[in-house]
């Protein structure tokens, strides 16, 4: 077994994959060859390191969500009751709020609307939340490029929550609409961001009061994660709070009670904003749902 | 079999299969939670209790393979890690206070487990997937072939090249933090 031969080997070797004939002439040449020992050791100490890297913790709530299986509609009447109740209750959506290129206009559209399907495998919550913001200055006209034309400005964003057997799972989304021209796919492409589109910066997160403590558990399960792939370093998160990191050090605690109902803005410095309605986003606020910086 | 029981057994590593292969916790956990759902369905099928693990790490790498073919899901996650410098998942976890003796033995540890884990988030998805079953839950390449629809070969392959850009990664480190 030439030098190439025996390093394809090796790790089979270490494994103890190799079949007796081709491991006793591994055997042979690493008698002879200081190198490929070298090697056969550090590969060792790579497995060694995976193994001691474990595994990560299961989610809480995953148990409960594979358990109580997937959600069947038993009684279809129930459906607009269950939708209302649902909103009512609530789940907890995790937004992220894009803007589209736009020079020179500067307007906001939210809708607020709540509907859930439950169909026979799984069912769904879907969360649009707005209304409308005035602009902050006279919208200029729509920009030529059909990435960037909006008609008359107007711009809407939305988030979807899907709920699976008992858990809530935050998911988001910039949704084309049809005054929303810059969003590729047209309304059922829910996940996909057009190259136009941009995300700056800070969160906002829209809580409505969960349900149950599972519910909870999970979506703020899930919010956490997805907070934590924003930047935004977030220390616990359990039901009825939230509990954000800023950057300069200190924790800032949200409990259920700031978190009934509203937007919360956090930027990282600041302490958490929290807006009941989105026309009270303040200026400082504002520029993060302007146009892209140049 | 039930599925609490299978639940209880399988989950860890259904998660961190899954959680290998899609490189994301929120992927990850929509990914176990659908393997499990389509192992709890089919559990009555399942002759042999003792294949149990197999099947449904099988059942895991099909969801997810499902998932990569179906969704586009996976470029909007990678955009908006990039736009953020890198992937949240490997966000250093909130340090809990320790005591001053251990301070620097954690970060050595520290540092040696985020080399691994980008080193680790570099590989092909499969291969990181074929060496997470291999050195954790310790299956054998014929297993592993089974699991992931792959000639042996190509699992043989698979884990030595895994390995290899490992230790070649780990050997670039400044300080003594190779696989030694």
């Amino acid at each position: 077994m030439d030098h190439n031969n025996c390093r394809e080997n090796l790790s089979a070797y270490l494994d103890g994959e190799l079949p007796p004939v081709e491991r006793a002439a591994v055997d042979a040449h690493l008698a002879g060859c200081p190198d490929c020992r070298a090697v056969l050791d550090q590969l060792g100490g790579v497995s060694r390191l995976v193994k001691a890297q474990g595994l990560e913790p299961v989610p809480p709530y995953l148990k409960g969500a594979v358990l109580a299986g997937p959600k069947k509609a038993a009684y279809p009447w129930l459906k607009p009751v269950l939708a209302l109740s649902a909103a009512a209750a609530g789940v907890l959506v995790v937004m992220n709020l894009t803007n589209v290129p736009e020079p020179g206009s500067f307007s906001l559209g939210y809708n607020a609307r709540s509907s859930a399907d439950f169909g026979a495998a799984e069912a769904k919550l879907e969360t649009e939340a707005g209304s409308t913001l005035p602009p902050e200055e006279p919208a200029a006209p729509a920009p030529a490029t059909p990435a960037a034309r909006v008609s008359g400005g107007e711009r809407k964003y939305s988030s979807v929550a899907s709920v699976r057997g008992a858990y809530s799972q935050a998911k988001f989304s910039a949704r084309a609409t049809a005054p929303m021209g810059a969003l590729a796919g047209g309304a059922g492409s829910s996940l996909e961001m057009s190259p136009a589109m941009e995300y700056r910066g800070p969160v906002c997160v829209q809580v409505y009061r969960p349900s149950s403590p599972a519910e909870t558990d999970a979506a703020m399960y899930k919010a956490r994660t997805f907070l934590e792939k924003t930047g935004v370093r977030v220390a616990t998160a359990g039901p009825g709070r939230l509990v954000f990191v800023k950057n300069g050090g200190g924790r800032v605690t949200l409990t259920e009670k700031d978190c009934s109902y509203g937007f919360i803005f956090f930027d990282g410095t600041r302490d958490p904003l929290i807006v009941p309605d989105p026309a009270s986003v303040p200026a400082e606020y504002a520029k993060y749902f302007g146009s892209p910086a140049p | 079999m039930d599925a609490e029981q299978l639940f209880e057994k399988f989950s860890p590593m259904v998660y961190n299969l899954a959680l290998r292969l899609s490189g994301n916790k929120a992927d990850a956990q929509d990914i176990a939670q659908d393997a499990f759902l389509k192992a709890v369905r089919g559990l009555g099928e399942l002759r042999e209790h003792s294949f149990a693990g197999t099947w449904l790490y099988r059942i895991t790498v099909n969801v997810w393979k499902n998932r990569v073919r179906s969704e586009k899901r996976r470029s909007f996650w990678k955009t908006f890690s990039l736009d953020r410098g890198g992937d949240g998942d490997e966000a250093p976890a909130l340090q809990v206070a320790a005591p001053d003796a251990q301070v620097d033995a954690a970060l050595e540890r520290r540092d040696e487990k985020a080399a691994l884990e980008r080193a680790l988030a570099q590989l092909a998805p499969e291969e990181r997937a074929m060496l997470v079953l291999r050195e954790i839950d310790g299956r054998s390449y014929a297993e592993i072939a089974e699991i992931t629809e792959k000639p042996l070969g190509t699992v043989k392959s698979g884990i030595s090249r895994a390995r290899e850009a490992l230790r070649l990664k780990l050997n670039a480190l400044p300080d003594d933090n190779g696989p030694q």
